[in-house]
């Protein structure tokens, strides 16, 4: 006797069973979309040029005269008034720089570190010593011109200033960009994801069974019987028996 | 008998040849089905859609089942579309309908396919008549002829029809779904599968027709 079991199930939800069986059906679709997706970022990554990131951190010391707790707007301000007129041009020549000065500025930023407090200069190259050279550049001629600056009193007289390059730039370990592994693997996974569901879209419209185990997992009920196609048995008659 | 000399198209006639090739198939379902559950004598064939191949099921399976030496009934029940007579090419003069009219057995208007194996057509379908295969005098009339037949295979309709017809979904030993392998979409064939278990339908199994 059958058992019973099969009847009584939850019949709502949709198990691993059926998910697997939908994939393998769809294995072809299922893996072509992961490998296009694959190879799309594997080509991507081969185009994209190599970026370096180098990073050095500035202390500057703002003393605002007569108005207390506003140190940030202080840093603000520097590297506000810091990075106006030759600074960026002054660093390119420090780090041997040839390419345009707006491709100098596209890859440099200068942002203060609400943790540290410090100023962080952090440049972008093709070349690991270059991205290094460049960043240690800005900060330097950064110090130097927060100095000179401080001179002056900014901000109205009110601002007093002395900076110090904290940490130098060094060497990046590694590039930051193109990850091919890291963009290979994400793709893949998109791509799985993508495939299974458009697997699983295909396979609830699907007219096309699979065979008596394909039939059960779909339907969650035994195949008593499995009968060939007639057209197919007389196109091939050495299947005959009798 | 109506006729002792059915001429079945070539189709029909591998179907309820068991020698064919389809013979083993066709006796590997008679064999699941009784082997497990035991002795069937009445069971519906439906299927998702038209077009799965249920009279191709009943008549393949029947010829097995007679071949093991039962008497069997295929009953064409599909009043809205009667098909058994054309698979043999023959006139639907007389059949079920005129059984379920005048309560006599409708193995008197039903012709042999195969030793042992006859089969019942529709019969003329007048309005009303569709109703009534759906009635309890089906019921009765089945049962009638299970006195002389061990086995009575219905040629029902589709599961949505079974599942409107108390007779069709509560009235037999069990129902045997059958999907076409190339032809039924599998959300219909699960959604009939889901409703027919959902109706507490005595299910038994599929039948995967049409297999590559």
């Amino acid at each position: 006797m059958v058992s019973d079991g099969w009847r009584q199930g939850q019949r709502d939800d949709f198990t691993l069973f059926e998910l697997l069986n939908a994939l393998w059906g769809r294995r072809v679709l299922v893996g072509g979309v992961a490998l296009a997706l694959v190879l799309g970022s594997l080509i991507f990554s081969l185009y994209q040029e190599p970026a370096y990131v180098s990073e050095a951190a500035v202390a500057v010391q703002p003393e605002v005269l007569g108005v207390e707790g506003s140190e940030t707007q202080a840093q603000e301000t520097i590297i506000s008034v810091a990075t106006e007129g030759g600074l960026a041009r002054n660093a390119m020549r420090r780090a041997g720089w040839t390419a345009s000065p707006e491709e100098f500025d596209r890859r440099v930023t200068v942002e203060p570190d609400e943790n540290s407090g410090e100023i962080m200069v952090t440049f972008t190259a093709t070349t690991a010593e270059r991205a290094r050279l460049a960043a240690d550049s800005y900060a330097r001629t950064f110090v130097e011109e927060v100095e000179r600056l401080g001179g002056q009193r900014l901000a109205g007289g009110t601002l007093e200033t002395s900076a110090l390059v904290t940490r130098p730039a060094s060497l990046p370990d590694g590039r930051s960009s193109p990850r091919p592994v890291l963009y290979g693997v994400l793709a893949g996974a998109v791509g799985l994801s993508l495939g299974g569901a458009v697997a699983v879209a295909l396979e609830s419209r699907t007219r096309r069974w699979r065979g008596a185990r394909d039939a059960e997992l779909t339907l969650r009920a035994p195949v008593l019987g499995v009968i060939p196609d007639y057209h197919r048995l007389e196109e091939r008659p050495e299947e005959r028996v009798g | 008998m109506v006729s002792l000399h059915p001429a079945p198209d070539v189709e029909v006639g591998r179907i309820l040849d068991p020698a064919s090739a389809l013979g083993g198939p066709f006796r590997d379902l008679a064999e699941n089905l009784f082997s497990h559950y035991g002795t069937v004598r009445s069971l519906a064939v439906t299927g998702p859609e038209e077009g799965s191949g249920r009279s191709s099921v009943c008549l393949g399976l029947g010829a097995a089942l007679a071949d093991a030496g039962n008497r069997v009934a295929v009953v064409d029940c599909n009043l809205e579309r009667p098909h058994l007579h054309k698979l043999f090419g023959r006139s639907n003069f007389a059949g079920l309908t005129n059984a379920l009219e005048n309560g006599k057995s409708p193995e008197l208007y039903a012709f042999e396919a195969a030793p042992g194996l006859c089969v019942v057509p529709t019969g003329p379908v007048p309005p009303g008549s569709v109703r009534a295969a759906a009635s309890e005098r089906l019921l009765e009339t089945v049962r009638a002829l299970q006195e002389s037949r061990d086995v009575v295979l219905l040629d029902a309709p589709v599961a949505d029809r079974v599942l409107e017809s108390p007779v069709f979904s509560g009235g037999f030993d069990g129902v045997l779904l059958v999907v076409h392998a190339t032809r039924t979409p599998k959300s219909a064939a699960r959604r009939a599968t889901d409703d027919l278990l959902d109706a507490g339908v005595n299910l038994l199994g599929v039948v995967l027709n049409g297999c590559a």
